[in-house]
């Protein structure tokens, strides 16, 4: 059962760096077509 | 002549196991129930209507096939035998739906497409970090099923499928417990529509305990953001995020291209085929879907006993991300200062558009000039990246045990 919690942390874990990530590409993208692209 | 075998439907009630009948009358009985709600709008009715009838049908209409066993003329989801499969697909009516569609996960796919054709993500891309965030925190009965599923005897495939009804995305575990727990994906579906249909009335109930009324009613800032969201980069987002996730969780690609490409054909403005998948293929599909779910609702499936542990494992997933997206709906609240409204936390459980309409329903009834959508919005298409994201995460994990 112990491997079982240390997975589902990892699997939680994984998910919410992976969530964070795409608010951060989000924002990239956006400043990235907003400063080069729309100009 | 023999009467029994004229009325076959009626005769093989009494040539079988009491429980058997019993559960076979049930069924038609909970068929004709799930028909009626649905007709009266309580549950959803797109799935209801086709899925009750589906079961009242599949339930009465037993007869004696040719090699004396008793079965249906409707579908056989159990043949894996090529031949075997051959001639059923010539007989049962819904075999090759079944087959080409629904096995393969492709039915789910269309309908991803359409949601995709039918989301905005311009919420999203005005508020990425508070969308996500809510997101993610209402995955948690998504995470805390899967050990507890496990402790109650589950195979970690069919846990993991189980867990996913707590992401509240229907095709999502359609396709989850066809790649990981393909003994159980009838009920483990059946179960996830059932509880999802059962959203839009119980949430309600849950924001109303957790946020008092003073919270409810807090009317957000208004600002421009989301009119400042263009064309070209939802466009840009849509293939950058179906590149990266498709990159990350090969497993989980067909759902990222379908729901992205629909997005991507809503934004490019590729009008014919946003109408074709939005009105003909979405709806044509759900229709299926509900159709196909309620002739698989055999009383064979009811008395597995595991299905009771299903019953319970997804409505604790439910609840719980239900609570846990209120929790990131007040996190969401404190970092901004209070001044954002918690309630939008439950639409961070993705019940694309339900569980955003609940939390603006909810907020309207607390106060009239309060407007959350946007960001309910936000929060609800972020929800279906964050499931998107654990299925694809349950699927590598457990693939490569």
């Amino acid at each position: 059962m112990a491997q079982v919690w240390i997975m589902t942390a990892q699997i939680a874990g994984v998910a919410f760096v992976l969530s964070i990530l795409t608010a951060v590409a989000i924002s990239l993208i956006r400043t990235v077509l907003q400063k080069f692209v729309r100009k | 002549m023999d009467l029994s075998m004229l009325f076959q439907g009626i005769s093989t009630l009494f040539a079988v196991d009491p429980r058997m009948a019993l559960a076979r009358i049930l069924l038609i009985a909970l068929g004709v129930l799930l028909f009626y709600l649905g007709c009266k709008h309580t549950l959803e009715p797109l799935i209801m209507i086709p899925m009750g009838f589906g079961m009242v049908a599949i339930n009465s209409a037993v007869l004696y096939l040719s090699t004396g066993v008793m079965g249906n003329i409707f579908v056989d989801p159990m043949v894996s035998d090529t031949n075997a499969l051959m001639q059923i697909l010539q007989v049962d009516f819904l075999q090759p739906i079944y087959t080409f569609t629904f096995s393969n996960g492709l039915i789910a796919c269309i309908v991803f497409l359409g949601i995709g054709v039918l989301t905005d993500v311009g919420y999203l891309l005005a508020y990425p970090f508070t969308s996500m965030l809510i997101a993610f925190c209402a995955e948690l009965g998504t995470i805390l099923t899967f050990p507890l599923a496990i402790s109650m005897g589950l195979a970690p495939g069919d846990a993991a499928a189980v867990a996913l009804i707590g992401g509240a995305d229907g095709p999502m575990v359609l396709f989850a417990s066809l790649t990981m727990a393909k003994d159980l994906f009838v009920p483990i579906t059946i179960v996830a529509y059932l509880y999802l249909s059962l959203t839009y009335g119980g949430y309600p109930f849950l924001i109303r305990l957790l946020v008092p009324k003073k919270l409810r009613g807090i009317k957000p800032p208004v600002d421009d953001r989301i009119a400042s969201v263009t064309r070209r980069e939802k466009l840009v987002f849509s293939i950058v995020a179906c590149l990266v996730l498709s990159l990350l969780f090969p497993v989980a690609a067909p759902l990222f291209l379908s729901f992205f490409l629909g997005v991507a054909i809503r934004e490019a403005g590729v009008e014919k085929y946003a109408e074709m998948l939005e009105n003909t293929f979405l709806y044509a599909s759900t229709f299926f879907l509900g159709l196909l779910l309620g002739v698989l609702c055999e009383a064979t499936t009811v008395l597995n006993p595991v299905i009771l542990k299903l019953l319970v494992l997804g409505m604790f997933a439910l609840l719980i991300s239900g609570i846990g997206g209120i929790g990131g709906g007040y996190l969401a609240y404190f970092i901004s200062g209070k001044k954002f409204n918690p309630v939008t936390g439950i639409a961070g459980v993705s019940c694309v558009p339900t569980t955003a309409k609940v939390a603006q329903k909810e907020v309207t009834l607390a106060n009239r000039s309060a407007i959350i959508l946007p960001y309910a919005i936000g929060a609800n298409v972020s929800g279906v990246i964050t499931t998107a994201i654990l299925t694809g995460l349950y699927i590598t994990f457990l693939l490569s045990k």
